[in-house]
């Protein structure tokens, strides 16, 4: 199981301090350091990775006016990935909604794959199988495995608790199993 | 769609192994769940995938670059916010800063009316659902916090719990004029309700609330609470028909109320661009 890349998890609370202390090379460093996890998250439920990197911009806004709830020695993935699950709540609902008052044209836009938006084959393949998992399964298997975050964060991430998430870990492990038995990719 | 395979009980030990593994650097393995891999494909590919390395791909420097820039244009010290009990501390100031001059203002004679003992259970019932809807707007106001009860579960208790005490403990008598003086609590009780829901409003939005209607639902419910209270001691119909149609009635309409403004504020900012 993959944790922190680079240097450990534990100096992430260090850099949420110093970002709060108004530090620009605090702020610098939790972005290099998280980004590319949360764009991975977005790009777990967007299939335009254009998409992706829009929620990404729009969730670090959203980090940043709230960086003053978050409380020293806290775990800070939690709480970066709650904004980051809620950002993309929002943006879905957005999207929803102004699809829903759109008329059909009779050329529909080009759509994006999965497959040919993926950027390395190890994460095409790794879409491939979490797309096969209903939402909020796949949601909790993107932040276990993606972010490398325990249940209880993951709990934390998604205001529920540690017995749901390992319910929805199971049954996504249930899917897998059908998904990977069929098929190693 | 394909059934779900057959689990065995190594399977599901497996599963318990992936558990205990999961966001741990751990890659130990009990003997039998590793004999199992060796007899189950499907396992064994299950396995394999949920502990192999996956490091996502870096994105595009340029893309970095330019938040970092937009955040540090803005980057001011800010204050860490105060701790949960803290918070729920202060919501509990303010619900106590609101009902006392509300029932010194409009007189005692709930208190009167009741015995000691339906005096004691409604005091605890209500002391503790102020501490339950305080602590719930606390950790919904701090991104990533520890939900210990979730906040449409901490409603739904407050209202049960102040259904069935309020049921238990007060006796039941024949309606006289139950919709007339029933309907002046109410209004009473929303024109109380509304203010307070204000005045709590200003404290959670110090913080980062995420799910916009579970904190109306939560906000309204601690605001007809404070009504609920404010009635239970100043009202002179202490039967628990009234108590349950009126009293309860306000808690579970503020409680409503709360959900449907919040829904219609989150449509509203869903509409912009």
């Amino acid at each position: 199981m993959q944790r922190e890349e680079g240097a450990g998890e534990g100096e992430l609370p260090g850099f949420m301090a110093r970002y709060q202390a108004g530090e620009p090379e605090a702020v610098e460093e939790l972005v290099r350091r998280l980004s590319p996890r949360l764009l991975r998250f977005f790009g777990g439920f967007q299939a335009d990775r254009a998409d992706a990197e829009d929620l990404l911009q729009d969730c670090w806004i959203r980090i940043h006016r709230s960086r003053h709830t978050y409380r020293p020695q806290e775990p800070v993935l939690p709480w970066i990935f709650a904004i980051a699950r809620h950002t993309r709540l929002d943006a879905y609902r957005r999207r929803r909604r102004r699809e829903s008052r759109e008329v059909l044209v009779a050329n529909p836009p080009e759509t994006y794959s999965l497959a040919a938006q993926a950027p390395a084959a190890d994460e095409d393949r790794f879409l491939r199988l979490v797309e096969s998992l209903p939402e909020s399964q796949r949601e909790v298997l993107l932040m276990l495995k993606v972010s490398g975050m325990s249940l209880e964060d993951v709990a934390r991430a998604t205001s529920s608790t540690v017995g749901a998430i390992k319910q929805k870990a199971h049954r996504a492990y249930e899917r897998l199993r059908l998904t990977l038995g069929e098929k190693r990719p | 769609m394909n059934m779900p395979p057959e689990l065995t009980a190594d399977c599901r030990l497996v599963d318990r192994e992936l558990d205990r593994q999961l966001g741990t650097r751990s890659s130990a393995i009990s003997t039998q769940a590793r004999r199992h891999l060796g007899e189950c494909e499907r396992c064994r590919n299950l396995y394999q995938w949920m502990t192999e390395e996956f490091v996502p791909a870096p994105g595009s420097a340029e893309l970095y670059s330019k938040i970092q820039s937009r955040l540090r244009s803005s980057l001011k010290p800010v204050k860490p916010q105060a701790s949960t009990r803290s918070l729920a501390a202060r919501f509990w100031m303010l619900f106590l800063l609101f009902a006392f001059p509300a029932i010194a203002m409009m007189g005692l004679a709930g208190l009167r009316q009741m015995d000691l003992f339906q005096m004691a259970g409604i005091t605890v019932v209500l002391v503790l659902g102020g501490v339950v809807v305080s602590l719930s707007l606390a950790w919904q106001m701090t991104p990533g916090s520890l939900h210990r009860i979730p906040g449409k579960v901490a409603v739904r208790v407050l209202i049960a719990g102040f259904l069935l005490a309020t049921s238990l403990l007060f006796p039941w008598h024949a309606p006289e004029a139950f919709f007339a003086r029933g309907w002046h609590c109410f209004r009473v009780g929303m024109a109380m309700a509304v203010p307070a829901a204000f005045l709590f409003w200003r404290l959670v939005r110090r913080g980062a609330a995420l799910a916009i209607t579970s904190l109306g639902g939560t906000l309204g419910a601690i605001a007809g609470l404070l009504s609920a209270t404010v009635l239970q001691f100043t009202c002179s119909r202490q039967d628990a028909g009234h108590l349950l149609a009126w009293h309860g009635g306000v808690l579970v309409a503020s409680s409503l109320m709360g959900i449907l403004v919040a829904q219609a504020i989150r449509r509203v900012s869903e509409r912009q661009p």
